[in-house]
């Protein structure tokens, strides 16, 4: 029979001096069986050698297990191994013990153990707690045990599952579940270059499911990590579908690109917007440096290690997921109508002394333009995956295909991705695996234009609501109208018919991998990936007129290219060993990694109307233009770890690496990083006993990491192209060659010292899981542009090492898991305090500012003492009331009703020596909650996720409130108009209105939020009704992201990032119009067949 | 493996390898001229940060708010953070430090000793330029004689060692650089010996050293290579730029280089054009300048034109800076910027050169020479028109009377050239003229410095006083 068959599998091996449980590993992958057993009753640390030359695995098992006193029984694919107990028969006196003479009564009890889904559950070890007394569950799950009248305790314990205890006064039959310790300790994570027992990690490493992340409907796998995870601040830099997100590792580590590293199936990567979420199986994050040094000079940041499905051996599973929604904006705000809106211009030229425009002499007769709803829709979005997965103990496959599409909230904008993967693995030999992993995606990102440039007026979100409401939408022949009131008034009309652009990206990416036992423990493994991205863009212009400023003469037609070619060639020499309680795990290798750029552009102007389908070929080619950029950059390391634990009690780990990179110039190419930790499992210590703590364990470590982001060249100095002059008669261009900037060839890495302590506690059973860290990271010899004075006459400041920065933080998570009989809740939550100084930033007096608009001061500061990005300005408080005030205050040509400004050095005038920092846009903490309830056939999981303490420059405030040629919020209604009509809200003036928008704390704001992430609602049908049509799992569910959103911010979404146009990781928490966020709601299933 | 790691720049020559050859040095000095191109251009030339503000312009645009950094010069509560400012203040700092590289280059490359001649000119005509235009805008400034270190702080020189040095580049280019007739062909457009005198005789007129004004000019004179073109209203044309009495010009061209304002195109036509036909109506000219025409001066039909139907501002447009059907340049007819105008932007012609001589002449006493020298002028601007119109200077016209009628023939001449600002500074009327208008004596004399510099500095660089 079956049970025959299992035994009769021929293995072949040898395993000299090692513990059983690795035996029983080894035993395990070599004949595909599984063992399941009790730790307590099977010694598992013993050491044996077993020997066995196409031994039948039953013979195997009776020459390795019998010695133990370990019998065995096979029940399906499983292997119950049991201690072989001769139930003491208790009306006699158990011999060789103390209390041998009294004869005890005696209780018998009887009943079944299942597991979580109400099956027999074999092999469970009971006992009688405070005895030797106990038994093995049988084959169905039943036992019967007979125990002394004076014990009321019995134990059962099986591994892999919560162990339970109970008081059999109350009767003498027992049907208990198991409920599986989903922590359980043995559970693998990834670490860099390898994995790692959960157990074992000494580091902060932190995981999330590919199940949680497929939650959200965002495209990209890193927006999906919002709010899982402490320490981690994810921030959408805007509501464009595909657009990037700001993803920062315990905070900004430093005034350059503070990006973390992402590695996909051991492939280092800068970006991970192509990649499938559904294709993730789980994501692990490297926070602190001792677990994040071994990527060296990538790894300042964190790195984001990801892993993607594989096959697994068994049934073919094929599988379906889809959902379709539709997303729309969850905020409006309130404009004046054409009445309002004269009248307040009217009265602000009336202040001005100036004459009334004759058109709006008589606000009430004009017809009002409701331009807020131009450019918004409800967006239409869908997801749909198919997936297969399969194989034998000889390969593995996984093959899916992915379409992704989404309109936007805001006409024209979207995103389409259609991505098809491929992962594979053979079984060559006993001793050699090969493996590849492939996977293509085609993007195509549809845009306006309405996101370019760091203008409002450019912004789409904004430009219905900047446009004044007296101004028709159509001019009389049709056509698109702009304000006649403001120069820069663009109609979202003709950013949408005119400006309409799309780019693709075709990602390819390819790694293939071989793994060779070379001895017993001891494996290599290499690993060849390339990853090519194709971005490119063909986009016809149409010629078009609406006003002087808003015009395109002739229509235009270009083409760009841009390629990034990246190879990576990684080796590792892994070797593990166990020796009685000692555990040795270590690691060598050494990788390559070079990337190309390759970049052309090409337009021509004056494509023929005829022509549908234009080419560059078809302009004019007196107006071709081109141009283009290559570069190339070089990686080479070598690294190696040491990971000894020792009795699970304690662990240490030490990693080094030594990076050479081309970005450096000849005496500072190489850098040195390593790390070191320690842990120490208190639990697992012979003098701790407890209860209610089944897991504590402290770890501390401390990491030197580098940081090489930033750009090619910069030791060089180059002479620029591009400074041409025309001369001559005929006029001809002449090359002017000059430099931009300056080589700077003592350029070096700039290194994060890091420094982690942190504790993992499990109570109740592991029900809840808490874990702490603190953490200090010290940013030195940063690499930025330092800014030089403009008298040195540079067009770019060089790269210099410069300065220092320390964050520091406290991380906290929790999670509570338990089945109350149905009812099923895991509830969990997160939270960080990062503070970030900035501690040096060369030579004194200098700071980094960010502008907040073209023609605006700059309001973004870095400097020595304070926070990055921190908002600089006057400090507004209330308004000049009268004259009186006026005189009295330090702003002699102000006028009643302007905005009143700290004098803050009080020397009698508002100067530049009165800004102060005014705001921070860094949160004093992000959290994020997630709430998983169970019951019955239904799930319902919801995802909350905040900010909080964090401020918002509102330059839309400044734009809209700052200037009547603009409409206005109907907050302006309540303007000062007299003493005491208004105290934060300033007269209306036309000319010296520069005076109140200054750049102040008048437009700092809170941006503390709380938002309903994601919540889904979803029903499993019973198998048995599937069963008839070949399904065997079938759910259907309800989603909505973005649902609820509390906050005090009036803008249209508190979620601020980094200005993608800023093009300054510094540019921070300035809403310029930023694309809100979309609320969705869908409807989706998952069916595997 | 080693070798791998030494990766070198695409696309562009390292320093290394560059400064070695004849056309290396050529290529270098070309930089030197590129940043002249802000300096000339719409957003930010004389004409708008001089002329606006002053009796002749208005600030213009679409409305009162339309460029605030504009209306802070027209109201004169100009202050640090003007990005307008900032920009001169970067452009005139990068060509310094371009020209700064050529000297310090060339000399050593193995070229023609001729054309290394003529390199060092311009680079010394270009440094001097350069500085001047600071001085000029801002008073005393850091002085760029050499290579600036980038960690360094720089102190303000004072006016008075600026304006030595300005005048010492200018005479060393004076000595290097060949006439304006051998800048010939594919060198048409360069800086030339002429320019660097001529560039001297406004600037010994910026310091009031009138003798000066009157050596320097004299000495232009004796070139022999410059005359007033017969025809005023042909100045202004396409076939005007670099007329017989164009002394200096900053040459665009609407080629097809991308990006805006980075092209070898001029928008300050577009810039200072009617809204009505695609223009963005800044810099309107006051009804007050038209006054100053007298009837029948054909200037004023040459120099002005009304385009009525404007939303803002006076209707009055500087055809010096037009294009069709108000003169002959046509608009950014190439490129897809429209902005990309073909208008060179004058800086020194021959009347201007003229009319500060006479000025010089009235100062040391000649006026019967001066009076010459405004009647060559007026002579010209007549045209074939009947002697009535725009007669000479008669020898009555004397002392006051005089030089009132020179600065009365600077305004009506030199209309719309963005020099009325800093001519009201230098001959202190600006005062009496400006005043009224929200000009301060002793504040806005000069302009304040870009506040981004100022904090850099960490307190070594000091602000123009009464500016924040």
């Amino acid at each position: 029979n079956n049970h025959q068959e299992l035994l009769n599998i021929r293995v072949s091996l040898e395993i000299r001096d090692q513990n059983v449980k690795s035996v029983l590993q080894i035993i395990e992958k070599q004949a595909d069986v599984r063992f399941s057993y009790s730790p307590q009753i099977v010694p598992i640390k013993k050491i044996v050698s077993v020997k066995a030359n196409n031994k039948r695995l039953g013979d195997l098992l009776d020459d390795l297990l019998l010695p133990l006193n370990v019998k065995y029984l096979v029940s399906g694919n499983q292997i119950i191994l049991q201690k072989e107990i001769k139930p003491v028969p208790a009306s006699q006196p158990k011999a060789g013990t103390a209390n041998s003479a009294s004869i005890r009564a005696v209780k018998g009890i009887s009943g079944t153990v299942k597991d979580e889904k109400g099956e027999g559950l074999p092999g469970v070890s009971i006992v009688v707690k405070g005895t030797q007394i106990g038994t093995i569950s049988n084959v169905d799950g039943s036992y019967k045990l007979e125990v002394p009248e004076d014990k009321h305790v019995i134990a059962f314990s099986f591994l892999g599952y919560l162990p339970l205890e109970l008081d059999i006064r109350t009767a003498t039959s027992f049907d208990v579940a198991l409920e599986p310790d989903t922590q359980t300790l043995d559970d693998v994570v990834v670490i860099g270059y390898g994995t790692q027992k959960k157990s074992d990690v000494t580091g902060s490493v932190a995981t999330v499911s590919g199940k949680d992340v497929v939650k959200t409907t965002a495209a990209g796998v890193d927006q999906a990590l919002q709010g899982r995870v402490a320490g981690v601040t994810v921030t959408a830099n805007s509501g464009s579908p595909g657009s990037a997100v700001t993803v920062k590792v315990r905070g900004v580590g430093t005034v350059g690109n503070s990006s973390p590293l992402y590695v996909v199936d051991g492939v280092p990567l800068s970006s991970i917007l192509s990649l499938n979420m559904q294709d993730v199986e789980s994501i692990n994050i490297l926070k602190d440096a001792s677990a994040s040094a071994i990527y060296g000079s990538r790894a300042a940041n964190g790195v984001v290690l990801i892993t993607t499905k594989q096959g697994t051996s068994g049934k073919t599973q094929i599988s379906y997921s889809g959902s379709i929604g539709v997303q729309s904006s969850w905020k409006k705000l309130d404009v004046l109508n054409a009445q309002q809106w004269a009248t307040l211009y009217n009265e602000a030229s009336v202040n001005d002394g100036l004459p009334i425009n004759p058109e709006l002499t008589d606000p009430a007769s004009l017809p009002s333009y409701d331009w807020t709803k131009l450019a918004y829709q409800n967006g239409v979005i869908q997801n749909h995956q198919l997936s297969v997965a399969g194989g034998s103990d000889k390969g593995k496959y996984y093959l899916s295909i992915n379409n992704l599409k989404q309109d936007g909230i805001i006409k024209t904008t979207g995103y389409e991705r259609l991505s098809l993967r491929s992962n594979n693995s053979y079984k060559l030999t006993d001793r050699i695996e090969v493996g590849s992993s492939l996977s293509y995606s085609h993007s195509t990102r549809t845009s306006s234009g309405g996101e370019a440039g760091i203008e409002i007026d450019n912004r789409l979100a904004y430009q219905g609501y900047v446009m004044d409401p007296v101004t028709a939408i159509y001019k009389a022949d049709g056509s698109e109208n702009t304000s006649p009131y403001r120069t820069n008034s663009i109609s979202p009309l003709v950013q949408m018919n005119y400006n309409k652009t799309k780019a693709y990206e075709n990602y390819l990416y390819a790694n293939g991998f071989i793994k060779i036992d070379l001895a017993e423990g001891l494996f290599l493994r290499s690993n060849y990936a390339v990853t090519k991205g194709d971005n490119f863009g063909d986009n016809f212009l149409p010629a078009y007129f609406a006003s002087g400023y808003q015009s395109r003469k002739v229509n235009t037609y270009s083409s760009n290219r841009a390629t990034t070619t990246y190879n990576v060639w990684t080796s590792t020499l892994n070797y593990a060993k166990d020796f009685n309680s000692h555990h040795l795990d270590a690691m060598l290798g050494y990788e390559t990694q070079a990337t190309k750029y390759n970049f052309i552009t090409a337009s021509r102007n004056d494509i023929p109307t005829s022509i549908t389908n234009p080419t560059l070929g078809s302009g004019n080619i007196g107006s071709a233009s081109n141009g283009g950029t290559q570069s190339a950059s070089q990686l080479i390391s070598f690294f190696g770890r040491v990971n000894y634990s020792f009795d699970n009690r304690y662990y240490v780990t030490a990693n080094l690496r030594r990076d050479g990179s081309s970005r450096f110039g000849p005496s500072n190419k190489w850098g040195l990083f390593p790390s070191f930790a320690a842990g120490w499992d208190i639990t697992n210590e012979k003098f701790f006993h407890s209860n209610l703590i089944n897991l504590l364990k402290l770890r501390g470590g401390y990491g030197e990491i580098g940081n090489q982001n930033f750009a090619d060249y910069a030791y060089f100095q180059t002479i620029s192209t591009g400074s041409n002059v025309t001369f001559g008669s005929p006029e001809i261009l002449n090359p002017g060659l000059a430099p931009q900037s300056q080589g700077n060839p003592n350029l070096k890495w700039e290194t994060a010292k890091s420094t982690n302590i942190g504790v993992d506690i499990g109570l109740f059973r592991n029900q809840l899981n808490v874990t702490a860290d603190y953490f200090v990271k010290y940013t030195s010899d940063m690499i930025l542009r330092l800014p030089v004075v403009d008298i040195v006459g540079l067009v770019t400041p060089p790269y210099q090492n410069a300065g220092k920065m320390k964050n520091s933080g406290v991380e906290l998570s929790a999670n509570y898991r338990k089945d109350f009989g149905g009812l099923k809740l895991d509830v969990g939550g997160n939270i960080s305090f990062i503070r970030n100084k900035v501690m040096n930033l060369g030579p004194a007096g200098n700071s980094i500012q960010v502008k907040g608009l073209i023609n605006y001061a700059p309001i973004g500061i870095t400097q020595v003492g304070g926070s990055v990005g921190s908002f600089i300005g006057y400090r507004a408080d209330g308004l000049l009331q009268t004259q009186a005030e006026v005189d009295a205050s330090s702003q002699p040509t102000a006028k009643p009703g302007d905005v009143k400004y700290v004098d803050i050095n009080k020397d009698g005038q508002i100067d530049g020596s009165d800004r102060t920092i005014i705001g921070s846009p860094l949160p004093k903490a992000t959290y994020g909650i997630n709430l998983g309830l169970e019951f019955k056939n239904f799930d319902l999981s919801a995802l909350f996720q905040g900010s909080q303490g964090n401020q918002i420059y509102s330059l839309v405030d400044y734009a809209m409130d700052g200037n009547v040629t603009t409409n206005s919020t109907t907050a302006i209604l309540n303007r000062w108009t007299g003493p005491g009509t208004s105290n934060s809200i300033p007269r209306l003036t036309r000319i010296y209105n520069g005076q109140n928008v200054m750049p102040s704390s008048r437009f700092v704001h809170d941006g503390s939020y709380l938002r309903l992430k994601n919540l889904q609602l979803g029903y499993n049908f019973k198998p048995e009704l599937l069963q008839a049509i070949h399904i065997e799992k079938l759910r259907l569910y309800l989603g909505a992201q973005n649902l609820l959103t509390w906050t005090k911010y009036l803008g249209l979404d508190p979620e601020i990032g980094n200005d993608p146009n800023a093009n300054s990781p510094l540019d921070l928490g300035m809403d310029r119009g930023t694309y809100p966020q979309a609320r969705a709601f869908l409807v989706g299933l998952n069916v595997t067949f | 493996c080693e070798e791998k790691l030494d990766l070198t720049p695409y696309g562009q020559p390292v320093e290394q390898t560059f400064y070695k050859t004849e056309q290396d040095a050529i290529q270098a000095i070309n930089a030197a001229y590129y940043p002249l191109r802000e300096i000339g251009q719409g957003w930010r030339n004389d004409l708008v940060v001089g002329d606006i503000g002053t009796d002749d312009a208005i600030k213009g645009g679409v409305n009162v708010e339309d460029n605030g950094g504009l209306l802070e010069k027209e109201t004169y509560r100009l202050t640090s953070a003007n990005a307008t400012l900032a920009l001169r203040w970067k452009a005139n700092y990068q060509g310094i430090y371009y020209a700064n590289i050529v000297l310090d280059k060339v000399p050593s490359i193995d070229m023609s000793e001729d054309l290394k001649k003529r390199i060092l000119g311009e680079a010394h005509f270009l440094r001097a330029f350069y500085h001047f235009d600071l001085v000029k805008l801002y008073g005393g400034v850091p002085l760029g004689d050499k290579i600036l270190p980038i960690d360094g702080k720089f102190a303000k020189a004072s006016k008075e060692e600026i304006y030595a040095f300005v005048e010492a580049e200018f005479n060393l280019a004076k000595e290097n650089l060949p006439l304006k007739s051998k800048n010939v062909g594919v060198n048409k457009g360069r800086a030339d010996k002429g320019a660097a005198i001529g560039m001297m005789v406004r600037v010994s007129a910026y310091l009031n050293k009138m003798d000066k004004v009157r050596q320097y000019a004299e000495e232009l004179f004796a070139l022999n290579e410059y005359s007033l073109d017969p025809d005023f209203g042909a100045i202004y044309q396409p076939t005007g730029e670099w007329g017989p009495g164009s002394i200096f010009e900053i040459n665009y061209y609407p080629s097809n280089d991308p990006g805006w304002l980075q092209g070898q195109g001029n928008l300050t036509a577009t810039a200072a054009g009617p809204r009505t036909i695609g223009g963005w109506g800044f810099g309107q000219l006051k009804q007050d300048l038209l006054d100053e025409f007298e009837t029948g001066d054909p200037r004023k039909e040459a120099s002005t034109y009304l385009v009525g139907g404007q939303a803002y501002g006076t209707g009055i447009f500087n055809r010096k800076y037009s294009y069709t059907p108000y003169s002959k340049y046509e608009y950014a007819k190439v490129g897809s910027i429209p902005t990309n105008g073909p208008h060179n932007y004058r800086i020194l012609r021959l009347a201007d050169v003229y009319l500060m001589y006479a000025e010089a002449q009235y100062a040391l006493g000649n006026e019967t020479v001066a009076r010459e020298y405004v009647n060559k002028v007026r002579t010209r601007a007549r045209g074939d028109q009947p002697a009535s119109v725009l007669p000479n200077l008669a020898a009555s016209v004397s002392g006051q009377d005089l030089i009132d009628a020179i600065y009365h023939e600077r305004r009506v001449e030199l209309a719309g050239e963005g020099l009325r600002y800093w001519d009201l500074i230098r001959t202190g009327r600006a005062e009496k003229v400006l005043g009224p208008l929200g000009f301060k004596k002793g504040l806005n004399e000069v302009f304040p410095l870009p506040i981004a510099d100022i904090i850099l500095s960490d307190g070594v660089l000091v602000q123009n006083p009464g500016y924040n």
